[in-house]
């Protein structure tokens, strides 16, 4: 009996999780659109609703092509190897006050463990192709996605010592007062930006640079395969989301009876979704090594005094905590702002020269 | 503002110079001319550059000889900044001898230019270090542009289409030089894939070279330009630009064409600002049939050019923030552009293509109430470009990207013969709409921005303020348009120019664009030669590339701005 | 009900669903050789906005179905476009776009220039004009999907196997 129950809780899971790839992949394409003074998909259902359905189908009747040099074994097994993650952090993840897969005492710990596999998938694919570009895009992602993720957990460290516990439903529940967004802020610019270089999203999209690599470690997949990389991102994309939710934002906490509380939970995971696809195209990208340096450099000291300062401000009250966050938060804006500006110190517009007689 | 000096028909310029004879004005023109024998060329080269200041090679490429005396010649101009003096100088090869020295040794910027020469006329330069192909297959036999070579009666044949997909017809630049004698040979100031390919990575780590290609295809390769890389990590060690996937045997197919016929093919030339080349091919044939444009038709020229290359520079934005992977400023680009798309429709009858440019004026007036709209259309614009600024200019990702990444020295522009908003962005203070005032640009007051110190960000920053100044001109344009005639009456229908040579250039968004042109009296042109800006500029990217990584190549492309139809021909 | 009977039963819906999802997905490889590939950027951005239908440009000759040669090829690239062609995965399209690659356009007698990609590869649709307009480019693509809806095999499958691309001969 409770075999069944897990049975048709994996499947629920699945199609939930499968379905809001499907609707975040949508919400990319229109809201992209939008911003760029033009539709996106309108034909395809209801404004474009069934369009990722129609690229997935399409994709499923693509010839499967290997390149004749490639790694066979490993060539295969990367895609799998990265959509596997993608679900597996829902066997952690809490949706509602009843409904979790598992709940792990260190769901946290779990979560990010599994999320670091999707590194090494890329890595694998970047090498089982055969091709310089891929190689290239598979060491980049490599290399971002491992220095960002320090920075993320340190940042969620402090989300866990106020909480007191690393279980996913406990920290949803320790916000039932007041939102972590009021009393770790900062951290929460620190895990948004981690969680943009997870993501391999611009502009931190190295990996996958268009402009350079073509398509970076997906070049020389097709069909099914590609299609497996790219639902494996935007799965992620949601999947972090979720997350950034759970921790920050109360998760399902909200003004409506707690049986309703997952329709809270996806509208604030969809707001923390549009927010991402928005500085998807509103930014540039960063040079892989500056990518590098702003992670160790930068995020990581910024995410060691944050849970310095958040320790301090649990020890002392509340109100000292929310003020050192907002004043940690301001002096990184500040400081980021500065070393954008001593890269362009004195570069401005030229206005035109005197005409000389 | 420096003005030509008006009596400088080769009395001044070549004075005291020894080894020249034949000493006057080109063709009909005033530009000061003199021939010299091949021994002798490099040394006269090195007087004017280095004793008279002519620091700047604006063309360098060869002609056939009239069918009498066979062979061919070699022709030079070299210009000085400081007063906008041009000099050509001729050097005449016989037929069993086309040999001459190279002068890769004065200006860097020769070499790729020679290379072209070698390619297609057959001329070997001693002393060059490179020698080899470079917009045909490697593979290719004989020379195309001599009169001498068998053009396919009906094109290329199925046959021949069989055999170029057989092979790619270059194995890149490890192919051997044709004669040159590598002693005594020039030697490039930048390093060469071949050489760095080969050489040992980092000895602790004992990692290998990476030899990466770039296009053809490539999404930033803005066109098909294909790069050669030598890499060490992500670090580049030596770069090569190869082209010519485009070369669609223009300046050939010209020799076959009428002079009005032409004007339509030199369009696709620079086909992202067609008009420039159409500009600067009509004033040479103006200067060769002794064609006065009536001053509307002037005026209609200068609006168009400024239009043209407020669109090109579009073009370029939206090419620059897709490398960078700002894909906004892209559409937001594209879609400012659609708006004086539509007037060039309106008034030209074509959105890219114009063909609207005649000689001795334009095709037609401006449309009933299409100045309005258009004056309507312009004072939008500077709003828009704000928008453009607010996404990158101010954007700290942006200028990490840009600032201090592939500075380029003066004395590098100047051996490179670099023009354009590449040049100003090192504060090399050239703009021919200024200093050389043609069409109507007498009339206007052109301010020109320079740049800081010629990374890429100033390419970026002068190229936007090269559209705010644009649009100035344009409206200035429309609101001095004076009545008249938009063509000279008396035009014939079939020019057949007085024999004789003319070297116009004008300001293309991309630099000095020029057009060599001769005629043979004949109705069909002689020898076309369009000096390509986007060509120099393009070479000098082997001298910056190396030393930074992959991610500045791009940003460092976006900034040359190409164009490969100019480029290859 | 006999073998093939049962197989076009089970076969029919799929079938259906593969055509509508490759009539209303298209994703053309960003291939742009001259002058047209300026009016090919065009189509994909505000003013036409192909993405409206479902095309979506991609990068990797892997990923995408449609080949919108655009521009003139030569001798040189000749190689090139067969290779990225090659590298395609079926089903894929080619789209002829502009002059030069419908049939070596204003250069066509030149020395270097082939007169039009059909000598290179089996073309699907042919869109005239120097350059044509966006809105041609964009029925061109259009034309594509609605023979995928209705079940017609792009032209590549129509060629027999071990054939190469070239004008039948005449």
């Amino acid at each position: 009996m409770s075999l069944l129950k897990v049975l048709l809780g994996v499947v629920v899971i699945v199609a939930v999780v499968l379905l809001n790839t499907v609707v975040v992949m949508w919400c990319e394409r229109k809201w992209a659109g939008h911003l760029q003074s033009r539709l996106g998909p309108m034909r395809t259902g209801w404004h474009g609703a069934l369009q990722p359905f129609a690229d997935a189908l399409k994709l499923l009747g693509k010839e499967d092509l290997m390149p004749a040099d490639a790694d066979h074994v490993l060539f295969l097994v990367a895609p799998v190897l990265a959509y596997m993650p993608s679900i597996l952090i829902y066997s952690a993840t809490p949706w509602m006050e009843q409904f979790t897969g598992y709940s792990f005492d260190v769901g946290i710990f779990m979560v990010f463990a599994v999320a670091a596999l999707f590194p090494v998938a890329i890595l694998v694919a970047g090498w089982a192709s055969h091709n310089k570009y891929s190689v290239i895009g598979g060491f980049r992602a490599a290399a971002q996605q491992i220095s960002y993720e320090v920075p993320m957990i340190l940042a969620v460290l402090g989300v866990i010592m106020l909480a007191g516990s690393m279980k996913l439903s406990t920290i949803v529940e320790a916000q039932a007062s007041v939102w972590n967004i009021v009393t770790q802020p900062f951290a929460f610019m620190l895990f948004f930006i981690g969680m943009l270089a997870e993501l391999n999203r611009t502009p931190f999209d190295m990996p996958e640079a268009e402009s350079e690599l073509v398509a970076g470690y997906m070049t020389e997949y097709s069909s099914m395969r590609f299609a497996m990389f790219f639902l494996a991102e935007y799965t992620n994309v949601f999947t972090w989301s979720l997350f950034a939710t759970l921790l920050f934002f109360g998760g399902w906490g909200g003004p409506l009876p707690a049986v309703l509380g997952f329709v809270w939970l996806f509208l604030k995971t969809y707001a923390m979704v549009f927010l991402i696809i928005w500085v998807r195209w509103a930014l540039p990208r960063l040079r892989i090594d500056q990518l590098m340096e702003f992670g160790w450099k930068v995020l990581i000291p910024a995410a060691l005094l944050n849970v310095f300062f958040t320790a301090f401000g649990i020890l002392t009250n509340l109100a000292v905590l929310v003020a050192l966050q907002v004043a940690l938060l301001a002096g990184f804006v500040w400081l980021v702002g500065r070393l954008g500006k001593q890269a362009g110190a004195g570069a401005t517009t030229p206005a035109p020269t005197e005409v000389a007689p | 503002m420096t003005t030509p000096a008006p009596e400088v028909a080769g009395g001044q310029v070549f004075e005291g110079v020894s080894g020249v004879f034949d000493v006057g004005p080109l063709g009909r023109g005033s530009i000061p001319s003199a021939a010299t024998k091949p021994t002798r060329l490099v040394g006269v080269l090195s007087e004017l550059k280095d004793g008279r200041g002519f620091t700047h090679l604006s063309l360098l490429t060869a002609a056939e000889r009239p069918a009498e005396t066979a062979g061919l010649k070699m022709v030079y101009a070299v210009k000085r900044d400081v007063d906008s003096t041009l000099a050509m100088l001729t050097v005449t090869l016989d037929e069993g001898a086309l040999r001459v020295p190279t002068i890769a040794g004065l200006w860097s910027g020769a070499a790729p230019l020679e290379r072209e020469v070698f390619d297609l006329f057959g001329v070997v330069f001693t002393g060059h270090p490179n020698l080899r192909r470079i917009v045909l297959r490697d593979d290719f036999e004989g020379h195309p542009l001599r009169k001498e070579f068998p053009m396919p009666p009906a094109g290329v044949t199925t046959e021949r289409v069989a055999w170029a997909l057989a092979s790619h017809g270059d194995d890149g630049p490890a192919l051997a030089p044709e004669t040159s004698d590598p002693a005594h040979s020039v030697s490039l100031p930048y390093p060469t894939v071949t050489e760095e390919a080969e050489a040992p990575g980092d000895p602790v780590l004992h990692s290998e070279r990476l030899v990466l290609n770039m296009g053809p295809q490539h999404p930033s390769m803005h066109g098909v330009l294909h790069l050669w890389l030598a890499l060490e990590g992500e670090q580049i060690i030596a770069a090569d630009a190869t082209h010519g996937y485009l070369h669609r045997c223009l300046e050939k197919l010209c020799e076959s064409r009428s002079y009005r016929a032409c004007t339509a093919m030199v369009d696709r030339s620079d086909y992202v600002s067609g008009f420039h080349t159409e500009l600067a091919f009509l004033s040479a044939v103006e200067e060769l049939a002794e064609i006065e444009v009536p001053r509307k038709a002037q005026y209609l020229r200068v609006l168009m050019g400024e239009l043209a290359r407020l669109t090109s520079h579009h073009t370029w934005f939206a090419a620059c923030g897709l490398d960078l992977g700002a894909y906004t400023p892209f559409l937001f680009a594209f879609r400012d552009r659609e708006a004086v798309l539509d007037f060039f429709e309106e008034i030209t009858g074509g959105r890219m293509m114009f063909n609207y440019f005649r000689p001795g004026g334009v095709k037609d007036d401006l449309p009933p109430g299409a100045a309005e709209r258009l004056r309507t259309c312009l004072e939008g614009i500077p709003a828009s470009i704000d928008g453009f600024e607010a996404l990158l200019t101010t954007n700290e990702i942006f200028r990490n990207r840009t600032c201090g990444v592939g500075v380029i020295a003066p004395d590098t522009i100047r051996d490179f013969g670099v023009t354009g908003p590449m040049a100003r962005a090192s504060r090399v203070d050239v703009d021919l709409r200024r200093d050389e005032p043609y069409a109507a640009y007498a009339d206007f007051d052109v301010s020109v921005p320079l740049g800081e110190c010629g990374d890429t960000f100033d390419r970026y920053a002068v190229r936007i303020a090269e559209m705010r100044e644009s649009v100035r001109l344009a409206l200035q344009a429309l609101e001095g348009m004076p009545e008249g005639d938009f063509v000279s009456p008396g035009v014939p229908r079939a020019l057949k120019p007085p024999a004789g040579a003319a070297y116009r250039r004008v300001e293309s968004p991309r630099g000095e664009l020029g057009v060599y042109l001769e005629s043979d009296g004949t109705a069909q042109p002689w020898r076309l030669k369009i000096r390509s800006p986007a060509f120099s500029n393009l070479h000098v990217t082997p001298a910056v590339l190396p030393g930074g990584r992959l991610g500045d190549l791009i940003a460092i492309m976006g900034s040359v701005d190409v164009v490969m139809g100019e480029i290859d021909r | 009900m006999d073998v093939d009977q049962e197989t076009k039963t089970l076969v029919a819906p799929l079938q259906f669903l593969l055509n509508w999802a490759r009539g209303h997905s298209m994703w053309p490889l960003t291939f742009g050789t001259a002058c047209c590939a300026i009016e090919m950027m065009s189509v994909g951005c505000a003013r036409y906005d192909t993405e409206r239908f479902g095309i979506f440009f991609r990068n990797s000759p892997r990923a995408a179905d449609c080949m919108i040669v655009a521009g003139t090829i030569n001798l040189k690239m000749a190689p090139r476009v067969r290779l990225l062609y090659d590298q395609m995965s079926s089903p894929k399209y080619v789209i002829a776009m502009g002059s030069c690659a419908v049939s070596g356009g204003p250069f066509a007698d030149g020395y270097n220039v082939v007169q039009g990609v059909d000598e290179i590869l089996p073309v699907d649709v042919y869109v005239p004009g120097c350059p044509p307009r966006p809105e041609a480019l964009m029925n061109a693509l259009l034309m594509i999907m609605e023979r995928n809806s209705a079940g017609i095999a792009s032209a590549a499958e129509h060629q027999t196997a071990g054939q190469s691309a070239g004008r039948p001969a005449t």
